[in-house]
C-alpha cells in the first residue's frame, strides 16, 4: 500500500458551508450554528484510494468578502481544491467563479470538485443547473450537497481525492 | 531596582516562544516550551533541536513563506495571520507566527492565540451576519413586492368583470335585455364576486396561519370535525357555482355513512381546506367535466380527494405546487396562497397533502388525516 500525502483547499464565498462540510466529512458531525473561519483551520483524513491511501491535509480557508481576502500564499502546493457554493445565495457562484479565476492565474488548472451546499434547502435553491452552465468548460465535477444531512460529502471529497492521486 | 524575571518567563506567560532556525534547517528553542507545544509534539521539551513543521502542518508552509521572503535583503519581518489545528487528542488551537531575521538567522516566535481570535472572529462574525441578515431582507422585500403586485393583479380581474356585466346592462338597448340576459349579467357579476371573495379568504388565511392562529385542533373527540359532514356542507354551499360554470360537482364517499368520522383539526379551517381545493379544481376544469370529491379509509386516516378533468399541472411545476407564492410564477398570475394554506393547515394537524396526475389527464389533490380514534376491527 502507498500513502500519498495531498494538500487540498476548501474555497468559496462565507457562510458557504466550507467549515460545517470538513466536519462532516472528518468528524461526522454537523452544527446548526454559523463560525466564521479566521484565517485557516487545518484538518487531516486518510481516504482510500484502490489499494492506496491519500493522506488529505484539508485546508479550509476563511471565506472571501469584503472584510477578508484570501492570501494567495495558502494556495501554494495544493493539489485540487473544493470550490463551494451555497445553494440558497446565487451570488456565492459568482464568487466561486472569480476564486477560480484566480487560482487558475496562479497556479493553472488544478482538479477541482464543485460543490453546490445547502441541497436539504433545495426548494430554496437560486442556483438552478443553468446557472451552473459557466462552469461547463471547466471539465470539474459538480456535486448538490448538504453538510447537514451527509448527502454528497462523501463523494464529493473521494471525487478529488481519486483525481488527485492518478 | 534589578528584576529576576527573564525574558523566556515573559514569553511563556504570553502562551509563546521563540526557535531559531540552525544552519541545517532544523530549529533550537531559545525560550521554554510551553506545555500546549508539547502537546503537539510531546518529546519536543526535551529536544536540542526539532522540526517545528512535524507538529503543526502550517508551520512547514509558513517557512517556506518566509525563506521566500528573506531572499529578498530588505525584508526583514514576516507575518502569518491566525491558523488552526487540532493536536493529537484532536482539541483544536489557534495560533500565530511571526519571523524576523537576525544576524542572518531566521527566529520565529510562535504564539496561542484563543482571546485575540474570539474577539476577531466574534467582530467578523457580526459582520457577515448583518451581510447574510441584509441579503434576507432584500430578498423578502422582493418577494413581498411581487406579492404585492399578483394580489391587485388578482384582485382587479373580478372587478372588471363586475364593472363589465354593469356596464353592458347600463348601454344594452331595452329591447336586448331580456330577464336571460340580464340573468346571466347578474350572474356573471355574482361569480366575479365570489371569486374575489375566495382570494381574500386565501389571503387572509394564509396570513392567520403564519401568525399560528389556528394552532389549535380538537382534543377531544365532541369537538372534532366530521370529515364526512364538511365535504357534503362545502359541497353544498359551491354547488351553485358550479353549475354556473357547467362543471358537475360529484361526491363519492366510500364511508360508512351510519357513522361519525372524526378527524383531528378544526371545524371551519378543513372545510376552508376543502372550499380552496374544489375552487381549484373549478378553475381548471373545461365545461360539461366532471369533479369527483371522494373519501376513503386508510388504515386509520381518511384520504379526501379531488379529481377533475382539466389539463393537470405540467411536471415543471409539480415540485412548488404547495409552496407559498407559488401560483404567482405559474398558474395565470394567482398569488398562490391557497395550497400553500393547505399544506400548512393539514401538516399542523399530523396529516399530509399532496398531488398526483389523474388517471386520464386532469389533476387529483389529496390530504390525508388521521381519525380521532382508531375504526374497530371487522
Amino acid at each position: 500500500m502507498v500513502m500519498l500525502q495531498k494538500k487540498i483547499c476548501m474555497l468559496g464565498g462565507f457562510s458557504v458551508g466550507k467549515t460545517s462540510l470538513v466536519a462532516r466529512f472528518v468528524k461526522s458531525v454537523y452544527s446548526e450554528k454559523y463560525h466564521s473561519t479566521i484565517g485557516v483551520k487545518i484538518d487531516k483524513k486518510l481516504i482510500p484510494v484502490g489499494d492506496n491511501e491519500v493522506n488529505c491535509i484539508l485546508w479550509d480557508i476563511a471565506g472571501e468578502d469584503d472584510f477578508y481576502t484570501i492570501d494567495n500564499s495558502y494556495l501554494r502546493g495544493m493539489s485540487g481544491y473544493i470550490l463551494v457554493v451555497d445553494g440558497t445565495r446565487s451570488n456565492t457562484l459568482d464568487v466561486a467563479s472569480e476564486l477560480n479565476r484566480r487560482v487558475e492565474s496562479l497556479l493553472g488548472k488544478l482538479p477541482f470538485i464543485l460543490v453546490i451546499n445547502k441541497f436539504d434547502l433545495v426548494d430554496e435553491w437560486e442556483v438552478s443547473d443553468l446557472h451552473l452552465n459557466k462552469f461547463s468548460d471547466c471539465h470539474c465535477t459538480i456535486i448538490k450537497a448538504s453538510a447537514k444531512t451527509g448527502e454528497g460529502v462523501e463523494q464529493a471529497f473521494h471525487t478529488l481525492a481519486c483525481r488527485i492521486s492518478t | 531596582m534589578q528584576s529576576n524575571i527573564k525574558p523566556t518567563d515573559v514569553l511563556t506567560a504570553l502562551d509563546s516562544f521563540i526557535v531559531i532556525q540552525q544552519a541545517n534547517g532544523s530549529f533550537r528553542s531559545l525560550s521554554q516550551i510551553p506545555d500546549w507545544f508539547e502537546a503537539f509534539l510531546p518529546g519536543a521539551t526535551a529536544m536540542q533541536e526539532f522540526l517545528p513543521q512535524q507538529a503543526l502542518v502550517f508551520l512547514d508552509h509558513f517557512i517556506e513563506d518566509l525563506t521566500q521572503h528573506f531572499q529578498d535583503p530588505s525584508k526583514t519581518i514576516i507575518t502569518s495571520g491566525p491558523w488552526s489545528e487540532a493536536d493529537l487528542n484532536g482539541n483544536e488551537h489557534h495560533f500565530s507566527a511571526i519571523a524576523t531575521r537576525i544576524k542572518g538567522q531566521v527566529a520565529v516566535l510562535i504564539q496561542r492565540i484563543d482571546k485575540n481570535r474570539l474577539q476577531h472572529q466574534a467582530m467578523l462574525q457580526k459582520a457577515r451576519e448583518y451581510s447574510l441578515n441584509y441579503e434576507k431582507l432584500l430578498k423578502e422585500t422582493d418577494k413581498k413586492e411581487i406579492l404585492l403586485h399578483t394580489i391587485i393583479h388578482d384582485l382587479a380581474s373580478p372587478l372588471n368583470a363586475i364593472q363589465g356585466a354593469i356596464q353592458l346592462l347600463t348601454i344594452m338597448p331595452k329591447e336586448q335585455l331580456t330577464p336571460e340576459v340580464q340573468n346571466e349579467m347578474l350572474a356573471l357579476a355574482l361569480s366575479a364576486c365570489d371569486q374575489q371573495n375566495g382570494m381574500i379568504q386565501s389571503i387572509l388565511d394564509a396570513f392567520s396561519a403564519e401568525l399560528g392562529s389556528f394552532d389549535r385542533a380538537a382534543t377531544n373527540e365532541a369537538s372534532a370535525p366530521d370529515i364526512v359532514e364538511c365535504a357534503n356542507h362545502i359541497g353544498n354551499l359551491l354547488s351553485l357555482t358550479f353549475k354556473h360554470q357547467g362543471v358537475y360537482l360529484k361526491i363519492d364517499s366510500q364511508l360508512d355513512s351510519e357513522r361519525s368520522w372524526k378527524v383531528i383539526g378544526e371545524t371551519a379551517h378543513l372545510q376552508r381546506v376543502i372550499a380552496n381545493l374544489l375552487e381549484n379544481a373549478l378553475r381548471y376544469s373545461p365545461a360539461n367535466s366532471t369533479v369527483t370529491l371522494s373519501m376513503r379509509l386508510e388504515e386509520d386516516c381518511i384520504v379526501l380527494s379531488i379529481d377533475d378533468q382539466g389539463p393537470g399541472v405540467p411536471s415543471t411545476q409539480v415540485d412548488n405546487l404547495f409552496q407559498k407564492f407559488s401560483g404567482g410564477k405559474t398558474f395565470g398570475g394567482k398569488a398562490g396562497l391557497g395550497l400553500y394554506f393547505c399544506r400548512i393547515t393539514i401538516e399542523k394537524w399530523g396529516g399530509t397533502i399532496g398531488y398526483t396526475p389523474g388517471h386520464e389527464g386532469g389533476s387529483c389533490f389529496w390530504f390525508k388525516l388521521p381519525l380521532m380514534t382508531k375504526p374497530a376491527p371487522k
